[in-house]
């Protein structure tokens, strides 16, 4: 998801840096310095200040930078200006995920610049944890709010008593399959993944051109997620600097091994995950099934034509029958960031956030379609008995939101970014088919490993 | 303004001059066979599919639905025709990720100030180096084109930690300013005028009492006018496509270049939020290309005119 960044990047940025030394050793450079000067901390005329989300605040009211991406966390942030008159939240876009990260740890190093709060996927808590970059909120009483939140959100972002971020929506996985092509070539909802495999032969054989998903093996996220659900998380992790990193093991061999059989026998297709081929390949049905978080729906809808109607969700394939086990995919906490001047306030906006009925009417809205991690909304009969014009008169939040209930808590490693950098060259040999998906994990092993050891941590294999 | 352009018709034509001579070219190009330059009509007409079908799809699927890019073939219309309403979604919020126009405007801000400033900076240093003997002229070159080969990847921090220092995080000066130096454009005005300023004219300048700066101004700058424009484009290119360094230092949505605003926006629809924003990433895709072809169109023969003149006198 992130490598366009870095990418795009280092192609056309060359000779910068280079530029500003042989500047200031320019003379002419001293006329243009004196503009500078008075230019330096003011953005251009009438830009920022005017239109940022915290226009209009009262004067004297205590201000906040919140760094977030996610659509309509803009209309979050003016209804509680609007409703909290002390304090004046301003929303500056700093850049989705990893580019954020970045921005955020030179800020940090740099000790200026840095935001009041800031959007975290719960991936990368523990990385700013361990450079104690985030303020425990537990201090500030948001552990009020534990009682509202999903338990598997919660455990993500504390340690102990600690309390490093504020969680607001997650993304359990389901099954979301098209029932008509199901129905079609008669093929039973699958209840465990031989099941599924067995599915998979099936459709396969009745069409040659179908693979019943897409499996993008360059999609970190989804793969560790489905990992997850696999009992197969290859992370172990409790604070610290000790950490366990297992690609090898019985479990994680064994999910490899499942997933490149059916790529072998072409019956997944390894498209990039949001691609216009994964689009297409579902509204064509190539695709009869789509493993998709719960926030997938709402943006597919909006990408398929045909099919819209024909999609159902149920629980996931198990791994053992009678299991009732859920991955996530996705979902985010606030963090409030350390060298704030205003945790007190930071602390009262993150909670307002992620758990407040007055957030959440916005949030789980047209514009954001956040997934809720906040529990009173996530078990009302109104929420679960939503439909969705993709999935017509049925209702697939009800399926989603009891896969909320059925995750084990991922521990996440304190490397999550050089992880997820180096996830995507490893494991692009097998959606090229140049490689397997168990020689990517024994290879991306070894580079775990070696990585996390020169960061100096105490690693545990298998 | 008029006597450079008269300096430089006079190049332009006389550089063309033998291809208008009866006969000058052959109706067999060169002398090859016809079968060769077939074939070589083909890769090349090959190599302009290549970079051209990307301009086409960009320009076809700017007038498509959200879903209709997914669903559609990609190089031909479908309806609803939406070019219109995509083209006034620029203008808008449409997923707090920031207005596009607004960064086009900021695009076309710091490329519009850093070209004329590099063009500028590139010409006094350039002559300098050409036209002056000082102690330490070669190393001081050589250390200005050395810094052409530092990797940019490996200073990002290093750059931050500086900027944040200086007060240039979030400040258009920040962009700015590194931008107008520029190791290349410098090398170019230098060996550009090498070529085409002669000495023996500046001194004749200096001997009928001219000032250096009026030598400078009125006698080798008019003599220059296609290398400036070619500088001026090649850094107006470089910073209407620069990502890397607005991505460190602003973390403002109101201040980013289209560069940045679009991989905002890119990250929004690809990570599969609700809004309808892949029609405002490839309408806004479109729009963003447009100035420099125009850019390139309006100064081409500048431009051209700068790469012959270099190649037949140096």
């Amino acid at each position: 998801m992130t490598q366009g960044y870095a990418g795009g990047g280092f192609r056309s940025a060359g000779r910068r840096p280079r530029r500003l030394i042989g500047l200031a050793a320019t003379a002419v450079a001293a006329v243009l310095l004196t503009a500078c000067g008075s230019g330096s901390d003011t953005p251009p005329p009438g830009s920022a200040t005017g239109q940022a989300a915290g226009a209009g605040c009262a004067a004297g009211a205590v201000p906040l930078t919140f760094w977030g991406w996610p659509a309509g966390y803009d209309l979050a942030v003016k209804e509680f200006n609007t409703t909290h008159p002390g304090i004046c939240v301003k929303l500056e876009n700093a850049g989705a995920t990893t580019a954020e990260y970045v921005k955020l740890s030179d800020a940090l190093k740099a000790k200026s610049g840095t935001p009041d709060v800031a959007t975290i996927e719960y991936f990368e808590v523990p990385s700013f944890e361990i450079t104690n970059s985030l303020v425990d909120l537990s201090k500030y009483g948001v552990g009020a709010a534990k009682k509202d939140v999903a338990p598997v959100a919660w455990a993500q972002v504390t340690r102990g008593s600690a309390q490093y971020a504020m969680p607001v929506d997650l993304g359990p996985m389901a099954l979301y399959y098209n029932s008509k092509a199901f129905g079609r070539h008669g093929i039973p909802v699958p209840a465990t993944w031989t099941e599924f495999a067995a599915a998979a032969d099936k459709l396969h054989a009745a069409d040659p051109k179908a693979a019943i998903t897409n499996f993008d093996p360059e999609s970190t996220q989804d793969v560790l997620a489905l990992m997850q659900q696999y009992n197969a998380f290859p992370f172990t992790y409790g604070g610290g600097r000790k950490l366990g990193i297992n690609f090898t093991g019985p479990a994680q061999t064994a999910f490899a091994e499942y997933w490149q059989k059916l790529i072998d026998k072409k019956e997944v297709t390894t498209a990039a995950d949001f691609s216009p081929a994964q689009w297409s390949n579902l509204d064509s049905g190539v695709n009869a099934a789509r493993l998709s978080p719960a926030w997938g729906p709402v943006g597919m809808q909006l990408n398929v034509k045909k099919t819209i109607g024909d999609w159902r969700a149920a629980p996931l394939p198990q791994v053992t029958a009678g299991q009732n086990l859920s991955g996530n995919w996705g979902g985010s906490a606030l963090a409030v960031i350390a060298g704030t001047e205003h945790a007190k306030e930071a602390a009262q906006f993150v909670q307002w956030f992620g758990a407040s009925q007055d957030s959440w009417k916005i949030l789980s809205g047209k514009v954001a379609g956040a997934f809720p991690g906040y529990l009173p909304l996530l078990n009302s009969p109104t929420f679960q008995d939503s439909t969705l014009e993709i999935s017509g008169d049925s209702k697939p939040n009800a399926v989603f939101a009891k896969a909320a209930q059925n995750m084990v808590n991922p521990q996440w490693p304190p490397i999550m970014t050089a992880a997820l950098t180096q996830w995507t060259s490893t494991f692009a040999g097998v959606s090229k088919g140049t490689e397997t998906l168990p020689e990517a994990f024994r290879t991306y092993q070894q580079q775990m490993v070696k990585y996390a050891k020169d960061q100096g941590f105490t690693v545990t294999e298998g | 303004m008029s006597p450079r352009r008269n300096t430089e018709r006079r190049a332009t034509a006389s550089t063309r001059e033998p291809r208008r001579r009866p006969g000058g070219i052959s109706p067999r190009l060169y002398g090859l066979p016809r079968g060769t330059t077939t074939l070589l009509t083909l890769i090349s007409a090959a190599f302009a599919l290549f970079i051209l079908a990307p301009l086409v799809w960009l320009l076809i699927n700017s007038t498509k639905t959200q879903v209709n890019v997914y669903v559609t073939p990609g190089f031909w219309f479908a309806r609803p025709f939406r070019l219109f309403q995509n083209l006034a979604d620029l203008g808008r919020n449409v997923s707090g990720a920031g207005v596009y126009l607004r960064w086009l405007g900021n695009t076309l801000l710091y490329a519009g100030i850093a070209g004329i400033g590099s063009t500028i900076l590139s010409a006094m240093a350039g002559y300098g180096f050409s036209r002056y003997r000082f102690r330490g002229a070669n190393s001081i070159f050589y250390l200005v084109m050395s810094t052409l080969l530092v990797p940019v990847s490996a200073i990002s921090l290093p750059l931050f930690l500086v900027y944040a220092k200086v007060g240039l995080v979030n400040s258009i000066w920040g962009m700015i300013l590194p931008s107008m130096v520029s190791p290349v454009g410098i090398y170019l005005m230098r060996t550009y005028i090498d070529a085409s300023v002669p000495r023996d004219l500046l001194d004749a300048a200096r001997l009928d009492g001219a000032g250096e700066l009026r030598v400078f101004v009125r006698i080798a700058l008019p003599l220059t006018v296609p290398g400036l424009v070619t500088v001026l484009l090649l850094t107006v290119v470089t910073v209407w496509n620069n990502y890397f360094l607005p991505l460190v230092i602003f973390s403002r949505n109101s201040l980013y270049p289209l560069t940045v605003g679009l991989s905002a926006l890119s990250q929004g629809a690809e990570t599969g939020t609700k809004a309808n924003m892949v029609p405002v990433l490839i309408t806004g895709g479109l729009v963003t290309i447009l100035p420099l072809i125009v850019l390139f169109l309006l100064l081409e023969r500048y431009f051209r005119g700068g790469a012959l003149q270099g190649s037949m006198t140096g």
